[in-house]
């Protein structure tokens, strides 16, 4: 497979969505939660998404149940050496994929996903 | 000192972790070790592709790893920790004290990574160290455990 390259067409301020098992989601000292660190990685280093504008939530919600949605911004995935680029994912066109850029050394895809998990928010939980 | 005290309740002791472990671990381990050591053994009811991400099951060596590592640095001080299943089959240990956080990823080969956070502002590159345990994952984690908590 050729190597991903970053699509200029998802701008910065484009949202993305990825759902997080609600076991990967913490909890801080004010009862604030957000997601592990863990929940930004991936074996094969593509951490699928999805673009929150392209995306029914409630259809997102129901192919991972058990989780929380979380979003943040192609320019925070970004700001941390990270390409963004299209992945349709069986007949999906919002599927994206998080791919760090060429060369990246590992000890900073393991630093960057704390720090994308930390600036990423959760979609408030139904009741 | 009254050992009574620290006794296992029966309730406590019809969970299998915490009746494995008991023997080891109550004298002197946190208030917080045998819930711990029972969200760590439940992590092995998880189905194959538990996050949707096509995920394995949490692997019974990791599971175990985990559990051995917790057992080992129950200290009283420590909070506890947030336990969460990690992809590859792995278990994922964490603590946070303040704005000093460990991170230690267990893995189904019995190593330990750490993911070391030294300050709130994560963009200083300085603030966070990443590495294995290498050698006698405990005590190194212990150590980490123990500055954690330290005084700043």
């Amino acid at each position: 497979m050729p190597p991903r390259e970053d699509d200029p067409a998802i701008a910065n301020d484009t949202i993305l969505w990825r759902a997080i098992p609600n076991s990967q989601i913490c909890r801080g000292d004010e009862g604030t939660e957000r997601p592990e660190s863990w929940a930004f990685l991936s074996d094969d280093n593509e951490v699928s998404a999805w673009v929150a504008a392209e995306t029914d939530v409630e259809a997102l919600k129901a192919l991972f149940p058990n989780s929380r949605i979380a979003g943040f911004t192609a320019g925070e995935a970004r700001e941390y050496d990270n390409i963004v680029a299209r992945d349709p994912f069986e007949g999906d066109p919002s599927h994206i994929v998080i791919c760090p850029t060429p060369g990246k050394p590992a000890k900073r895809i393991r630093k960057d996903a704390r720090r994308l998990a930390s600036k990423a928010r959760l979609l408030p939980q139904e009741p | 000192m009254s050992y009574a005290v620290l006794a296992p309740t029966r309730t406590q002791l019809e969970k299998p972790a915490q009746s494995q472990w008991s023997k080891v671990t109550f004298l002197f381990a946190a208030p917080w070790v045998l819930e711990a050591l029972d969200i760590i053994a439940a992590l092995g009811n998880l189905p194959p592709n538990w996050d949707g991400y096509g995920s394995p099951r949490i692997d019974i060596r990791a599971r175990d790893a985990a559990r051995r590592f917790v057992a080992s640095v129950a200290l009283p001080s420590l909070p506890p920790p947030h336990i969460s299943p990690v992809l590859g089959g792995s278990v994922g240990l964490h603590w946070r004290c303040g704005d000093r956080e460990l991170e230690f990823t267990v893995q189904p080969d019995g190593g330990i990574e750490f993911l070391k956070v030294l300050g709130a502002d994560l963009d200083r590159d300085e603030n966070m160290e990443e590495g294995t345990l290498r050698h006698e994952p405990e005590s190194a984690g212990l150590k980490m455990l123990i500055w954690m908590v330290g005084t700043r």
